[in-house]
C-alpha cells in the first residue's frame, strides 16, 4: 500500500532562511506520530507543505502518492495553530459548511461532541472564549472521517483538563486507518497516545522511532530522550 | 483503579501488567465482557494501537479470548486467573526482598520483621476493640 | 463546489450589504414623505433643518455604500483567503481559481446592486406617479433605435453592457493580482501589493502603447474603408477585447500565485 504522507528531499526556505532541507520521510496508515521539535525547527512548515497551502521550494511530498491537490485535500484534515474560523460565523453555519465541502464529515458526530460540551450550535463564534472556539475547531476537524490528521500544536495554551479532553477526542476519533501527526512540544503530555515519533531540529529530521522501541532500547522515556537530543 | 503509567518501559508492558491486575482483583471478573479497545485505550488515555498490542499479547497468553462476534472476554478458568494472581503475589515479594536487601536486611530478617509487624497491627486491632 | 463558494460569498457579504440597503431605502421613504408634506411657500426652520439631516444622511449613507463596496471587495479576498480564514479556504478541496471566481462574481454583483438599489432610492424620492410611466416608454425608445440605426443600436447595447462587465472584471482582477502579488513578500504585504498595483499600471501602459503603435503600423498599410457605425463598433470592440486581455492575464497571474506560490504568514 502506498505510505500516507511521503517526503524525498522535501525542500522549503522562506527568503534566505532555509526552514526544512532534504527531508526523506514515510509515514504507514492508522498511526499517532507525534512530531516533536523545539520551536522554529520546522514543524509547522511540515504541516504546512503536507496541508497543501505551502508549495516546497525542492524535493516533494506526496499525500496517498500524489502532490497536494485537490484529492490530498479532501483527505486530509488540517488543525492549524491558530483559529482560522470566521468570527461572524454561527456553530451551526460552520457545521454546514463542512458538511458542504467535505464529503467525509460526519455531521452527527460533531453534533454529539458539541452537545457533550454543551456548546449551542447556535452561538456566534464572535461570543465565544478562545478556548471554546479552538475547541470548536477540533471537533470540526476531528469529525472528519479523514485519512491523514494534521494537527499543528492541538494542546499549546490549553489547561490540563482541556489538554485530556483534547487528546482523548483525538483518540477517540481518529479513523481505523488514518494516520494522525501531531506537532507538539509539550512531549510528555502526549507520550502515552503516540504509536511514532519524529524528532526535528533546524529543518532536519534527526531521528525516527516508535515510542515502544525508545522505551525498550534506551530505558527512559520520550521525553526525557528528547530533552537529552536537544539540550541547550 | 487508575492507570499507572511509568516513563521508563514501555507502555505496552505496563499496560499488561494493569490488566492483569483489573482481572485478578476481580474489577474485570472471569468471564465477562472487556470494554471496546478504543473506550480502553480512552480511559487509560493511551494510543489504541499499544492497547491492542497489550489485549493482543493476553490474548496468546490464554487470559483474555476473541469472540468473534462479541468482542473480547476474560477467560473463565479461575484456576488460569488465579495462578496469574499467584505470579503476581511473588513478583511483588521479589521485587520487596530485594528492596529489603538494599537496606540491608536478609531474607530471614525480613520474614521476621513481616511477622512482627502483622502482631504488632493484631495488637493494635484488639486495642482499637477495646 | 463553485456553487456552494458562491453561496457562502454571498452569505458572508450580505450581511453588510442587505441592511445598509435597507436603511438607504429606509432614508429614501422618509426624505420622500418630508417633501410631500413640507409646507409650501414660507419656510419654517425646524422643517428643513429636519430634511436637511436626513438629506445629508443619505448623501453620507451612498457615499459610505460606495466605499464599502470597494472596501470589502478588497477585504473579503485579502483576508478570507490570505489571512488566518485562508489557512480553511484554502484546505477545502476547491481549485484555487473558483476562489478567484466566486471572490470576483460576488463582488461585482455587489458593486451593481449598489448602483440599482441607490438608483431606485431616487427615484423613491423624485419620481411621481406619473414618471413611472416612462418605463413604459422603454420599448418605444427601443423601436425608435431599431428605425434609426437598425440591428447596430442593439448591438451598441450588447456592446456597451460587455464593456462595462469586461470593465469591472479586469479592475477587480487587477486588484486581486496586486493583492497576491503583495502576499509573495515575507514583510510589508500591504505595501507589497500597492507597489504591485502601480508597477502592473505601469507595465499595462508600456503594453498598450506599444500594442497601438503596432496595430496602427500594421493597418496603416491596408486600404480598409470603415464608416461611421463601423468605427464605432471597432472602438466598443477593442475596448472590450482590452478588457478582456488584461482581465485574462490577472486571472492568469493571480491563479498561479494562488495555486503555486501560496505563502500564508
Amino acid at each position: 500500500m502506498t505510505p500516507i504522507l511521503q517526503c524525498k528531499v522535501l525542500g522549503k526556505r522562506y527568503g534566505a532562511k532555509e526552514a526544512l532541507s532534504s527531508v526523506d520521510l514515510q509515514l504507514g496508515r492508522g498511526r499517532i506520530v507525534g512530531l516533536l521539535g523545539p520551536n522554529g525547527s520546522g514543524k509547522t512548515t511540515m504541516i504546512k507543505l503536507a496541508s497543501g497551502i505551502l508549495t516546497p521550494t525542492s524535493g516533494e511530498i506526496l499525500i496517498d502518492g500524489k502532490a497536494p491537490g485537490i484529492e490530498s485535500k479532501s483527505l486530509v484534515s488540517y488543525l492549524p495553530e491558530r483559529t482560522y474560523l470566521a468570527d461572524w460565523m454561527r456553530v451551526s453555519d460552520l457545521l454546514g459548511f463542512f458538511g458542504d465541502f467535505y464529503q467525509n464529515f460526519n455531521q452527527e458526530k460533531a453534533k454529539e461532541m458539541l452537545e457533550r460540551l454543551d456548546i449551542n450550535p447556535n452561538d456566534r463564534l464572535k461570543t465565544m472564549s478562545k478556548g471554546t472556539k479552538e475547541k470548536v475547531q477540533l471537533i470540526l476537524v476531528m469529525s472528519r472521517e479523514a485519512g491523514l490528521y494534521l494537527l499543528d500544536e492541538p494542546i499549546g495554551g490549553v489547561d490540563p483538563a482541556a489538554r485530556d479532553y483534547i487528546l482523548n477526542t483525538i483518540i477517540t476519533n481518529y479513523s481505523e486507518n488514518a494516520t494522525v501527526i501531531i506537532s507538539t512540544h509539550l512531549i510528555a503530555d502526549v507520550e502515552r497516545v503516540l504509536d511514532d515519533v519524529i524528532f526535528i531540529a533546524s529543518g532536519k529530521i534527526v531521528m525516527t522511532s516508535s515510542v515502544d522501541e525508545i522505551r525498550e532500547e534506551q530505558g527512559k522515556s520520550v521525553d526525557e530522550l528528547f530533552r537529552e537530543v536537544f539540550k541547550c | 483503579m487508575n492507570w499507572e503509567l511509568k516513563s521508563d518501559r514501555p507502555i505496552y508492558v505496563q499496560l499488561i501488567e494493569q490488566i492483569q491486575l483489573r482481572i485478578v482483583s476481580g474489577l474485570y471478573p472471569a468471564g465477562s465482557r472487556l470494554p471496546a479497545v478504543r473506550d480502553m485505550a480512552a480511559e487509560a488515555s493511551v494510543n489504541p494501537n499499544t492497547m491492542q498490542k497489550s489485549l493482543a499479547e493476553l490474548e496468546r497468553s490464554g487470559l483474555v479470548y476473541t469472540q468473534r462476534t462479541s468482542g473480547r472476554f476474560v477467560t473463565e478458568d479461575r484456576a488460569m486467573i488465579q495462578s496469574v494472581k499467584e505470579l503476581l503475589a511473588r513478583d511483588q515479594l521479589k521485587e520487596f526482598f530485594i528492596k529489603m536487601g538494599q537496606i540491608g536486611f536478609t531474607r530471614e530478617e525480613t520474614i521476621t520483621l513481616v511477622e512482627q509487624a502483622r502482631e504488632g497491627e493484631d495488637r493494635h486491632d484488639t486495642d482499637l476493640a477495646v | 463546489m463553485l456553487g456552494k463558494l458562491l453561496k457562502y460569498e454571498t452569505k458572508a457579504t450580505a450581511r453588510i450589504f442587505l441592511p445598509l440597503y435597507g436603511a438607504l431605502v429606509l432614508l429614501a421613504v422618509i426624505n420622500r414623505f418630508f417633501m410631500a408634506i413640507r409646507p409650501e411657500g414660507h419656510s419654517n426652520l425646524a422643517f428643513s433643518m429636519t430634511l436637511g439631516t436626513t438629506a445629508t444622511v443619505y448623501g453620507i449613507l451612498i457615499f459610505a455604500i460606495f466605499i464599502l463596496t470597494f472596501f470589502v471587495m478588497i477585504q473579503r479576498f485579502y483576508k478570507n483567503l490570505l489571512g488566518d480564514e485562508g489557512y480553511l479556504m484554502f484546505t477545502l478541496p476547491v481549485q484555487p481559481w473558483k476562489h478567484i471566481v466566486s471572490k470576483m462574481v460576488v463582488s461585482a454583483l455587489w458593486m451593481v446592486a449598489s448602483v440599482i438599489v441607490t438608483m431606485i432610492t431616487v427615484f423613491i424620492m423624485a419620481l411621481d406617479w406619473e414618471d413611472l410611466r416612462m418605463f413604459a416608454e422603454i420599448p418605444r425608445a427601443l423601436a425608435v433605435l431599431y428605425q434609426q440605426m437598425g440591428v447596430h443600436g442593439y448591438l451598441y447595447i450588447l456592446e456597451f453592457c460587455t464593456l462595462c462587465a469586461a470593465g469591472l472584471a479586469m479592475g477587480i482582477l487587477n486588484i486581486y493580482f496586486s493583492i497576491s502579488v503583495g502576499q509573495l513578500f515575507n514583510k510589508h504585504r500591504v505595501l507589497a501589493a500597492f507597489g504591485a498595483f502601480i508597477a502592473t499600471d505601469i507595465v499595462t501602459n508600456i503594453i498598450t502603447t506599444i500594442g497601438i503603435w503596432l496595430i496602427g503600423h500594421v493597418l496603416d498599410g491596408m486600404p480598409i474603408q470603415v464608416g461611421m457605425i463601423g468605427s464605432a463598433h471597432l472602438i466598443m470592440c477593442t475596448l472590450i477585447l482590452y478588457c478582456l486581455f488584461y482581465g485574462a492575464a490577472y486571472f492568469v497571474g493571480t491563479n498561479y500565485i494562488l495555486s503555486r506560490r501560496l505563502n500564508l504568514e
